[in-house]
């Protein structure tokens, strides 16, 4: 199975016992980044994007009063993520244009390079690759587009008590 | 026995060493509450990242925070910041 990146914002930040909680029901795979914007950054092994998300949700919602305000994705990755995100080219293509050895050249730099890892920002990556080889890459997720849909709706249902009329919505539209 | 100062996984003190490297004004703070290890900071104070101390995969919570670094990388310079 693959495991999907992605993160999860946050109403609030977890407090330390809900932050335990929210471990012990299978968050260990997830890291919390705190201050006045929270969201968990995400690694999820699933069959699909969408099922890992949804796991995650699920576990969020085991603590009171804590749920998900947006799904996204981190613009930082490392070129197996990004190749992942690409669904088109391997991690083996990436390292190869990145390093010049394929492709026209000026592949965006690493944000950051340390022990043989580097962080590329995936923003300047997909347009380098629209851009300059052409690759049909859209610029959000189909995927994470839907979810992050999701679940502002259901933030909008919760907060106008409208959460069984807007199921229901889903179901028959 | 870990000492103090060590995550208890070393693809984890070595995320934690590389990302120093990147930026010296990185700080890491360990607290040892519960499942959480520590936290590091950023000179620009801005989304504090919470160490597990038990992740399900050290390798992958390494990368964590490795992306998490890379979006701070030059916030010193003020260069690249946070954007999303």
């Amino acid at each position: 199975m693959t495991i999907w990146d992605f993160r999860v914002m946050l109403n609030r930040q977890p407090d330390s016992a809900e932050f335990d909680q929210l471990m012990e029901a299978g968050m260990d795979d997830c890291a919390l980044v705190g201050g006045s914007e929270p969201y968990f950054m995400c690694d999820r092994e699933a069959g699909s994007l969408l099922e890992a998300i949804m796991s995650v949700l699920l576990q969020i919602r085991t603590v009171d009063g804590l749920w998900a305000v947006g799904v996204g994705h981190d613009d930082a990755v490392t070129l197996g993520d990004a190749a992942r995100r690409h669904g088109g080219r391997t991690q083996a293509s990436m390292r190869q244009l990145a390093s010049g050895q394929r492709g026209p050249g000026g592949f965006p730099p690493p944000l950051v390079e340390a022990d043989n890892i580097s962080v590329y920002s995936w923003g300047e990556i997909s347009e380098w690759l629209r851009s300059r080889m052409g690759d049909d890459i859209p610029r959000v997720d189909r995927d994470i587009a839907l979810a992050d849909a999701a679940v502002k709706l259901a933030c909008r249902a919760r907060a106008t008590h409208r959460e069984s009329q807007v199921r229901r919505l889903l179901e028959v539209a | 026995m870990v000492g103090r100062g060590r995550h208890q996984h070393n693809e984890i003190n070595a995320a934690l060493k590389a990302i120093r490297a990147i930026n010296s004004t990185f700080t890491v703070e360990e607290d040892h509450n519960g499942h959480r290890w520590g936290w590091i900071t950023c000179a620009c104070k801005d989304a504090p990242f919470a160490i597990n101390s038990t992740p399900r995969n050290p390798g992958v919570h390494a990368k964590q925070i490795r992306r998490w670094a890379g979006r701070h990388g030059m916030c010193v310079s003020g260069d690249r910041e946070e954007t999303s």
